[in-house]
């Protein structure tokens, strides 16, 4: 239908840049109210402690303190489903752990009572390494297994297909390695902040999250409010990648104190509390085995991961089922594969979803062995995986075998990106003075499934009077800008100018319950809700138009702001005279449509490929171009989904070769705080800044898929999961040796040249 | 923070007698780049002392035999001037490779040769040598960055400034206001005091009640090349990984004085004197730039996870003399 091809497609501007450079978008940080306190929260010194007393007397006498809070004064139910975290807890299982928050009538005031608050703590024995974590006589973080279990409690997150056993006799080689994935930090540029506020009895939260109707409810449950009586609001949030996904015990301290003081609270994180308390990329240890045929079929995949998940559990549960599906959904004509992950328990910060997730991690093991693979015998890296990848009509078994996979795009991903790689990148003049810079190039694939099954999504619709579509959703603007595609979307369902659609997001007043912003899960599962309440809405509104029209209803058709005769299109009616003559009326259209979305079969797919240069003299990598293919299913907005594109090559460039947290190892016992991140800011916690930003080709391939809106899926990880095992890949063309711990610092890359001959010096 | 009396001084003899009455319980305010971070994190003065309205401190100029570079001067004043390009280049690319340009704005010379070392630890509070305690945590523990390869008593931070090693390779000199009047230091001296005799705060040789006035460079002999070239994670933002300041005077293709200075790699500007002999006397072909560089960390001891820093900057050496080489060939200038 050529009118529903209007916006979808367009490079819209995006609606809420100009408030974004300018300074002018409204996050919580910016939330002044009269006479609101500040809050600041105590962390914990020590990685694992029983806290015995704490003395909050000195600061309860403290001019301008309005209140403090301990676990004596908090409800102490679980805060989530994993039932390990409560709100403050008289045990700290961390550095940085909460242990106190205290509102003051400043922000100096506050932060000068935390050292006020005098804590008698018993040591307890601490444990930071994940495979030590799961040794017998390990020091216990939520008695009685440091392994999580899924649900239910015996099951553990294991996938099996064919026989890995026999796959593997069936090998002409069998390929064995062991990858290590240190712990980082998404270092969102907005640390967390919440402004509470509470009037008769009804709690309002600004706050930024990336769920707000999961915050919603989880503070309804937990402080035995009336869920009408809790209100969420979560417009701009500068930043998640998934560190925000879920509750944290910060919401509930913000909602406690302005609930006890009767005042409006604003608590923020510095940025070493939202290194340490805000939410890590975990790290994981993966055994990786692969089995492959003298053709180059792979027989066998057998991975064991082990991640780290940290102090508390924040979706480490559901970390550990995608890293089991990976491999078998992105190599899924390998016959034969076992997929074991264990989520563990320790004493360092929690960790969860980081952009790209658990399939960016598996995917880098497996991208990078297959490479390997590749390269020993003699096979093109992606003639390899082109034999064993997925495509289109596959299924999913052995998880879910009645589901399949309608839209893969890998084939056009990887032949796009491979046309750049003969057109090498041209070194500045300066390279030549030295015979010392090597080449490499790389490649690899990504792969990113649709949000969880069955998760809950909603869009409302109406007309209003001057002719103007209000479509309410559920999710923050996280930079995805579902305001504009959203917008896009409803437009052309609806028939309406685009200027004429605006979009109402993520205040749970609006009653559009949405699962949340993440697993590249909103443009799909929020455009199917917009695209089936615009429809009854339409539907309706030819009703109204008949009738004035004197029409019948499957004479009429809706386009650019018109609901025309099919046979007489000089007989028309726009939006705007409808909505006036309803008002004159008395009536109003509006719309809604709820649903459990599943996308089970729905997955994103990446293909990158990388050239870098390597100075051999000092180890210094610098990575030109990032050639990134995606399929996206259909690009509702392509300007913002490059924007995605961009994203994902900083932050996989950042975890390949700059990010890590560094933990003091514990070997100074006289200083204590062990297990401390020693990197909490942006200064020794590196990330990579525009002048490391190659040049990006960013390249959108559509394969329309039939369960997404007008065919689009996710576009903001898969990229993420491509770029970063093709970082790797490139800097082992170069250097000539193989790297099996990420990031890849400049230690590595020396050590690598000197083993393998190609340094100048050494 | 914690609250402070602000003092604003008018002229270097002001700032001192400021510093005299107050006892050491006071802080110059220059840039405030590194105070005011420590600042932030607890840690402050109970007076600060705002020298940056002694106007005649900024200055940069050519003075007989001597480049003045006064200690208030920023890094982008000195990045841009055209007397520091023409009479010391080195000094120009160094300038301009410190931190971001927001902060070379605004961070002066007298600050980034006195800052206070970037160790994870120090700055992460741990009661050591240098924070009202005992030991040095980085000594054993996580030392992989911006640590020494050559030693240190009780601190092994390295010294972090990227334009100490330059002018220690052009034998700059402070120039030093005190109450008793001005004195002149080799910077060489006054930085090595630093951690090489108890780690704490200041080099010991400069007291409490002095002032940083001016560096004093001499210029450069007739024949002499320089380099500067520095290793760091990324292009901007941070401290050098090791660096090399080189300033090599030839007469006919020969070396006849050298001085090679590492940075980020010791406690202080350390002098590859080794590296030095290596080179005097001999024209910089190849196999003298190789063994130079090799000779340039033959006394380094390098700390648990800093080894790959030895290879860095021997990489580092040869890159600079071999520019430097280059620029001989070709008559560069």
């Amino acid at each position: 239908m050529k009118t529903w091809e209007q916006f979808i497609g367009q490079r819209i501007v995006p609606r809420g840049g100009p408030a974004k450079v300018s300074g002018s978008y409204p996050y919580p940080s910016d939330i002044q109210l009269d006479g609101m306190l500040q809050a600041r929260i105590l962390k914990s010194s020590l990685p694992h402690a029983r806290i015995k007393n704490i003395d909050v007397r000195k600061v309860e006498e403290m001019d301008g303190v309005a209140c403090v809070l301990t676990h004596k004064d908090v409800p102490s139910g679980f805060i989530g489903p994993a039932r390990d975290r409560r709100i403050l807890d008289s045990v700290v299982r961390f550095v940085g752990d909460y242990v106190a928050a205290v509102a003051a009538v400043d922000e100096d005031i506050a932060s000068d009572a935390l050292n006020l608050i005098n804590v008698d703590y018993e040591p307890l024995a601490h444990v930071f390494d994940p495979i030590d974590a799961m040794k017998p006589g390990a020091p216990m973080i939520y008695p009685p297994d440091n392994v999580l279990r899924g649900d239910p409690p015996d099951s553990t997150f294991t996938l099996n297909r064919g026989n890995v056993a026999k796959g593997f006799q069936e090998a002409f080689k069998v390929y064995s390695r062991n990858y290590h994935f240190h712990a980082s930090h998404g270092m969102a540029l907005e640390p967390r902040c919440s402004v509470a506020t509470w009037a008769d009895g009804r709690l309002t939260l600004y706050d930024t999250n990336q769920s707000p109707y999961h915050v919603k409810d989880a503070l309804s449950k937990v402080l035995q409010l009336p869920a009408e009586n809790v209100r969420v609001v979560c417009q701009a949030t500068g930043g998640g990648y998934g560190s925000k996904a879920r509750v944290q015990p910060y919401h509930f301290i913000a909602s406690l104190l302005a609930m006890r003081t009767g005042k409006p609270v604003k608590l923020w994180f510095t940025r070493e509390d939202e290194t340490l308390a805000g939410h890590i990329s975990p790290e994981v240890k993966i055994d990786l085995k692969i089995g492959v045929t003298r053709d180059g079929s792979l027989t066998a995949i057998h991975e064991r991961s082990i991640c780290n998940v940290g102090g508390w559990n924040q979706l480490g549960d559901k970390y550990a089922r995608l890293q089991a599906r990976t491999a078998a959904t992105l190599y899924r004509k390998c016959p034969n594969v076992r997929s074991e992950a264990y989520a563990v328990y320790t004493n360092t910060p929690s960790a969860g979803p980081y952009r790209g997730y658990a399939e960016r991690i598996s995917g880098f093991a497996l991208e990078c062995l297959l490479d390997e693979i590749a390269v020993d015998l003699g096979f093109d890296p992606m003639d390899l995986r082109r034999k064993s990848w997925v495509t289109k009509g596959d299924d999913l078994a052995p998880l879910f075998p009645e589901e399949k996979v309608f839209s893969v795009g890998l084939e056009e991903c990887v032949s796009k990106c491979v046309s750049y790689a003969s057109t090498g990148v041209a070194g500045p003049p300066q390279d030549d003075v030295l015979p010392s810079v090597i080449r490499g190039t790389g490649m690899a694939l990504g792969i990113k499934m649709l949000g969880p099954r069955l998760s809950p999504s909603s869009a409302g619709i109406e007309l209003l009077k001057d002719g103007e579509f209000i479509v309410r959703i559920g999710t923050p603007d996280i930079g995805t800008e579902q305001q504009t595609s959203q917008a896009q979307i409803a437009a052309d369902a609806l028939g309406a100018h685009l200027d004429d659609v605006k979009v109402c997001y993520a205040d749970t007043d609006d009653n559009v319950p949405d699962f949340g912003i993440f697993s590249d899960r909103s443009t799909a599962a929020i455009g199917r809700c917009v695209i089936e309440a615009a429809l009854s809405l339409v539907a309706e509104a030819k009703g109204v138009a008949a009738e004035i029209m004197g029409e019948q209803i499957e004479d009429l058709e809706v386009s650019l702001g018109r609901i025309y005769s099919k046979t007489h299109p000089e007989k028309n009616i726009s939006y705007a005279q409808m909505a006036s003559e309803l008002d004159r009326r008395g009536r109003k259209l509006s719309a809604r449509f709820s649903t459990n979305s599943s996308f089970e079969g729905v997955h994103g797919f990446a293909s990158a490929l990388v050239q870098l240069k390597v100075d051999a003299l000092t180890g210094d990598v610098k990575i030109e171009r990032c050639v990134v293919a995606q399929d996206v299913g259909k690009a509702i907005n392509p300007m913002l989904i490059e924007g995605q594109i961009d994203g994902c090559v900083a932050q996989a460039i950042g975890s390949a070769i700059y990010e890590k947290l560094v933990f003091e190892p514990g070997k100074v016992q006289a200083f204590h705080e062990t297990g401390r991140v020693l990197n909490p800011g942006y200064l020794d916690y590196q990330v990579p800044t525009i002048l490391e930003m190659p040049e990006i080709v960013p390249i959108i391939i559509e394969t329309f898929e039939p369960l997404g809106p007008f065919g689009a899926k996710g576009a903001g990880q898969a990229s993420m999961g491509a770029i970063f095992p093709a970082v790797i890949n490139a800097l082992s063309d170069a250097v000539g040796t193989r790297f099996y711990e990420i990031p890849v610092t400049r230690g590595m890359v020396l050590d690598a040249l000197r083993r393998s001959g190609k340094g100048i010096l050494r | 923070m914690k609250g402070f009396t602000y003092l604003e001084a008018a002229s270097a003899k002001e700032a001192v007698d400021i510093l005299e009455e107050l006892k050491g319980q006071a802080k110059i305010l220059a840039g405030g780049i590194d105070l005011l971070y420590l600042m932030k994190k607890g840690v402050g003065p109970k007076y600060l002392v705002d020298i940056k309205g002694i106007k005649e401190m900024s200055s940069i100029m050519v003075d007989g035999d001597v480049l003045r570079i006064g200690a208030l001067a920023t890094l982008s004043d000195i990045a841009s001037s055209s007397d520091v390009r023409r009479e010391l280049s080195m000094l120009s690319d160094a300038a301009s490779r410190v931190a971001s340009p927001q902060i070379r704005n605004v961070a002066t010379v007298g600050g980034n040769l006195l800052q206070n070392v970037w160790c994870w630890y120090l700055r992460n509070g741990y009661p050591c040598w240098r924070n009202e305690g005992r030991g040095c945590p980085a000594a054993s523990g996580e030392n992989s960055t911006y640590f020494s390869i050559f030693g240190g008593r009780f601190c092994v931070a390295a010294q972090p400034s990227d334009l100490a090693p330059v002018l220690v390779a052009c034998d700059a000199s402070a120039m030093i206001v005190g109450p008793k009047g001005t004195r002149a230091q080799h910077l060489q001296s006054l930085l090595s005091g630093s951690a090489a005799e108890d780690g704490k705060g200041p080099p010991p040789t400069f007291a409490s009640n002095e002032l940083l006035y001016e560096i004093e460079v001499p210029r450069l002999k007739k024949g002499t090349r320089t380099a500067f070239c520095k290793a760091s994670v990324r292009e901007s933002w941070d401290f050098a990984l090791a660096s090399v300041s080189v300033a090599a005077c030839f007469e006919g293709g020969v070396v006849t004085d050298a001085r090679i200075v590492l940075g980020g790699v010791s406690t202080y500007p350390y002098r590859a004197v080794e590296a030095e002999e290596a080179i005097i006397g001999k024209q910089l072909g190849k196999e003298t730039i190789k063994s130079a560089s090799r000779l340039g960390v033959v006394k380094a001891k390098p700390l648990q996870m800093n080894s790959y820093k030895v290879m860095l900057t021997e990489g580092l050496i040869y890159k600079a003399l071999t520019s430097i080489a280059d620029d001989q060939a070709t008559g560069r200038s």
